[in-house]
């Protein structure tokens, strides 16, 4: 357990390749997210709250990718570290939309915590998704005053959360991660295990 | 859109000059208040404060910051016309109905909701912009290595890793270069591009995992992150200015909450409902 719990606290332990491919994966995902984030907001304008579904699992993707590929513990939430440093000078929502993003990553490290890291499939990443995307809502919901909405409409938040997060992110991020596995650039992770068996 | 980013070499305003750190530090207590608060005087106040003190301090002109602020301004407006037809509540139900649209009603409870809500993410953005036009990516970063006490291996690790940012579009380029080589029609529409997302994005992340390593190696070559600490080329201090900024901007904040407060606008915060 204590050995556990040096791999969750040190960065010391990360080799530099693992930071620096965590940090690509979140910066370049991060910039060609930004299209999403302004998108989301015309979206949401039009659609109201139940708009954001659509397209919040997207900004979980490039944490469950990093945490997929490098299976290190803390790998989303640094992730979500490095694409808010791209967010916060580059869009206007900055620091409101940074915050929700950290707090999803951890929300999406708490199913994999349970099993301690040891388990990476369709299943734990679906879960690891939903709970990221359930954790983002719950962060977002008061400063957007979701609970005066109708009930109706909270529970389609919630649920539609929760699948946007298990399906845009979770599904999505072990399918791209898996085909990057197939290219052979991963070598060095135990991913391409999981690929080729 | 995209945020011009501004040049530190320049004169710069005030805020430039700042510590990123203590710009931080003074909008954060507020930007907590906000995210509470109901009513909708409390953001519009900061609107004002955050946006004056943003141009008038830092010298930004004034066509420029609208321009960044103005679709901000367009979703703050979006929560006045939506909010009304999705609250709900037994506060909404008693309020007095302004106008009636066939079974649609807009109830005066319903708009008070969205204009505070539309209010509130007005203020938060005003306030994040305060720090976003101001500050540049990489003396943020340095500050939080040399001020906060970030371990320096993440900081500089994405430092490194921004670097990666303007060879995306030349990675871009290639692999639609690539493409057409092989045939693949070369067109705009909006199907094509869905298209390209699609089959862009593996190579694309492989260019970038690739580059990640062959990085991280000369890093590695150079013995970064073998020693606790480290010197810096720039260094980033908190000077008296710093300290003065962030007592003013808390003193001022206090004091338009205090008077808020006596004349009553201040409604009950989100917590203590």
């Amino acid at each position: 357990m204590a050995e556990f719990g040096n791999q969750l606290m040190g960065v010391k332990n990360w080799e530099t390749r693992d930071l620096l491919v965590v940090a690509a994966l979140g910066i370049v995902p991060g910039l060609a997210l930004l299209p999403v984030v302004f998108a989301g907001f015309t979206i949401r304008a039009a659609l109201g709250p139940l708009g954001t579904v659509l397209n919040s699992g997207l900004f979980y993707l490039p944490g469950l990718m990093a945490l997929y590929i490098v299976r290190k513990p803390g790998a989303s939430i640094l992730n979500g570290i490095f694409v808010s440093l791209v967010w916060i000078p580059l869009t206007p929502f900055g620091l409101a939309v940074a915050i929700p993003s950290v707090i999803a990553r951890i929300g999406s490290e708490i199913p994999f915590l349970f099993t301690r890291y040891r388990r990476y499939d369709s299943g734990m990443m679906a879960a690891s998704g939903a709970s990221a995307g359930l954790l983002a809502l719950g962060a977002i919901y008061i400063p957007s005053s979701f609970q005066t909405l109708a009930i109706p409409v909270q529970v389609g938040l919630i649920v539609g959360h929760g699948l946007s997060g298990a399906l845009l992110s979770g599904l999505l991020g072990k399918l791209l991660a898996d085909k990057l596995a197939d290219t052979g650039v991963l070598s060095a992770y135990s991913v391409v295990d999981d690929v080729e068996a | 859109m995209r945020v011009e980013l501004p040049d530190q070499g320049d004169k710069g305003g005030v805020l430039q000059r700042l510590n990123p750190v203590s710009k931080l530090l003074a909008i954060t207590p507020v930007m907590g208040l906000l995210m509470l608060v109901t009513d909708p005087y409390t953001p519009l106040a900061f609107v004002v404060i955050g946006a004056l003190v943003t141009v008038v301090l830092d010298g930004i002109s004034l066509v420029r910051y609208l321009r960044v602020a103005a679709p901000l301004v367009a979703l703050a407006a979006s929560f006045v016309f939506i909010y009304p037809f999705v609250v709900s509540g037994p506060s909404g139900t008693t309020s007095e109905i302004l106008v009636s649209l066939g079974p649609l009603r807009v109830r005066e409870a319903g708009l008070w909701v969205g204009a505070a809500t539309g209010l509130r993410i007005l203020a938060l953005s005003v306030l994040s912009l305060l720090f976003v036009l101001t500050t540049e990516t990489e003396s943020f970063l340095r500050a939080l290595v040399q001020t906060l006490s970030v371990p320096y291996k993440i900081g500089y690790s994405a430092m490194a890793a921004f670097r990666f940012a303007p060879m995306l579009q030349s990675d871009i380029e290639r692999v639609r270069a690539a493409h057409t080589v092989r045939g693949v029609p070369d067109n705009n529409g909006l199907r094509d591009r869905l298209y390209r997302v699609r089959s862009y994005a593996i190579p694309l992340f492989v260019n970038t995992i690739r580059r990640a390593e062959r990085t991280a190696l000369a890093m590695d070559a150079r013995a970064f992150g073998v020693f606790d600490d480290r010197t810096h080329y720039h260094t980033q201090s908190v000077g008296w200015r710093d300290v003065g900024f962030v007592i003013l901007f808390w003193t001022v904040s206090a004091a338009l909450v205090g008077t808020l407060w006596q004349l009553d606008a201040l409604g009950t915060l989100t917590i203590l409902r």
